[in-house]
């Protein structure tokens, strides 16, 4: 990791990732727990980094291995991958465990950006 | 603008009818799925080491094979939607075919959409679902919530034993819990699992009811000679029980035996809709092997392809 992560960061990879951006930048962050062997966290993923690309600027894409922050998946309640979980800072805004259709990500991310910080 | 050929559903049977499409100049264009039946990909998708696929003697993974079948099916000019097909309309020609975010119309359609993992529907079962209860031990084993815990997978076939072995590397220890006193898997897999010292099998048993608080925290497991129920903590119950075709769609328009899977025609792929055949275990609760669902898909397309060249040529010879 050369730069440090800021409000102009797309995507970030990991719990350190995670922690910076939630002290570097206002914007909300759409964490993506995966684990290895999960064929519908790669199907989600264009789905997310669509997601992003389209709102560059407004939030941040965090992947996270959830076998790799075990601690911290246990924390949120993440028991099934992929899961996904929205943050407005350090505060949990939605849940959304399992792979759902397209629609459910995108509400989400409206509804998120749309509330004022 | 009306399609040649639409395949609903990927997979090998899918990939392959794709294939063979595409080198017919058909220019195919596939429904692969999102969520709705399954990851796009199919049941190899959850699988890890495949060693029964013919030309492999070192094994394959799943994903792997699956992607290496896509690539293929993209180089020969298939064009791929990551969508789920949600209605089709086989009552009037050319077909309808709309996913959720586009609708299709096409002379002739292929069905590979497979199957989805069954459910017991145990009391308790929607609460802990995702939550201690899964269809998917190699999705779903690197959760936290089974590390160094005790697990439980329900089933008997060559799938049970696989995801009993995977989540050896999660869970301390793994209840195979068998209805029969025997299993249905191939020897090799057999004897693996029954040598594995964190795997202990309870045969004639079966998962009765689940229970727990924010978690799921145990079963009751019922003996199938005696009934007698005894309780079995565990973390994670996992269903390898077999699967349910995915024939939703297609109810009212194609003739489904009992059990819900398409009916085709004697050797044939052929539905009861000329123009519409069907491949993979959608179609097959006998064999449901890769191999035969690739042969089938490799079948469906050959057909399709006479099918639409036969049509050409009647079309051709009318106008003339």
């Amino acid at each position: 990791m050369s730069e440090p992560l800021s409000t102009n960061t797309i995507f970030g990879e990991g719990l350190n990732d995670l922690t910076q951006l939630q002290q570097t930048s206002k914007n909300p962050i759409l964490v993506k727990f995966v684990a290895p062997h999960c064929p519908s966290c790669e199907t989600l993923a264009p789905v997310l980094q669509q997601l992003a690309t389209d709102h560059t600027g407004q939030f941040h894409l965090v992947t996270i291995d959830m076998t790799e922050a075990p601690e911290f998946a246990m924390e949120l309640g993440v028991r099934t991958a992929p899961t996904v979980v929205l943050f407005k800072q350090s505060t949990v805004v939605e849940r959304i465990a399992g792979l759902k259709p397209k629609r459910v990500y995108a509400d989400a991310v409206q509804k998120v950006l749309s509330v004022s910080p | 603008m009306v399609e040649n050929l639409v395949i609903i559903g990927s997979g090998p049977a899918g990939y392959t009818a794709a294939i063979y499409a595409g080198r017919a100049q058909l220019k195919p264009i596939v429904f692969e799925g999102f969520e709705a039946g399954g990851v796009p990909g199919g049941q190899l998708m959850t699988t890890t080491e495949v060693e029964n696929f013919p030309g492999f003697p070192e094994g394959v993974q799943g994903p792997k094979l699956m992607h290496q079948m896509r690539q293929q099916a993209l180089r020969w000019g298939t064009e791929f939607i990551t969508d789920d097909v949600i209605e089709v309309n086989f009552q009037q020609r050319p077909f309808t075919v709309s996913s959720v975010e586009q609708v299709v119309h096409t002379h002739a359609v292929i069905i590979s959409t497979g199957a989805t993992a069954k459910r017991l529907q145990l009391p308790g079962e929607e609460t802990f679902w995702n939550n201690g209860i899964s269809a998917c031990a190699i999705c779903d084993g690197a959760s936290p919530l089974f590390q160094g815990a005790e697990v439980a997978v329900v089933g008997g076939g060559d799938s049970a034993v696989e995801e009993a072995l995977y989540l050896t590397k999660y869970a301390r220890m793994v209840h195979l819990l068998v209805r029969r006193d025997r299993l249905r898997a191939s020897k090799t897999m057999q004897d693996r699992l029954l040598n594995h010292d964190q795997i202990q099998v309870h045969w004639n048993s079966i998962p009765v009811e689940t229970y727990g608080d924010t978690v799921l925290r145990g079963i009751q497991v019922q003996d199938t000679l005696t009934e007698a129920v005894s309780e079995l903590p565990v973390g994670g119950l996992f269903y390898a029980i077999g699967h349910t075709p995915n024939t939703q769609l297609f109810q009212g328009q194609l003739l489904l035996d009992t059990a819900g899977y398409i009916q085709t025609t004697g050797k044939s792929t052929a539905t009861n809709i000329p123009g519409v055949w069907a491949a993979g275990d959608v179609q097959d609760h006998h064999y449901r092997q890769a191999i035969t669902a690739a042969g089938t898909g490799c079948m469906a397309a050959l057909e399709a392809e006479r099918w639409l060249a036969e049509r050409n040529s009647l079309a051709a010879l009318s106008i003339a």
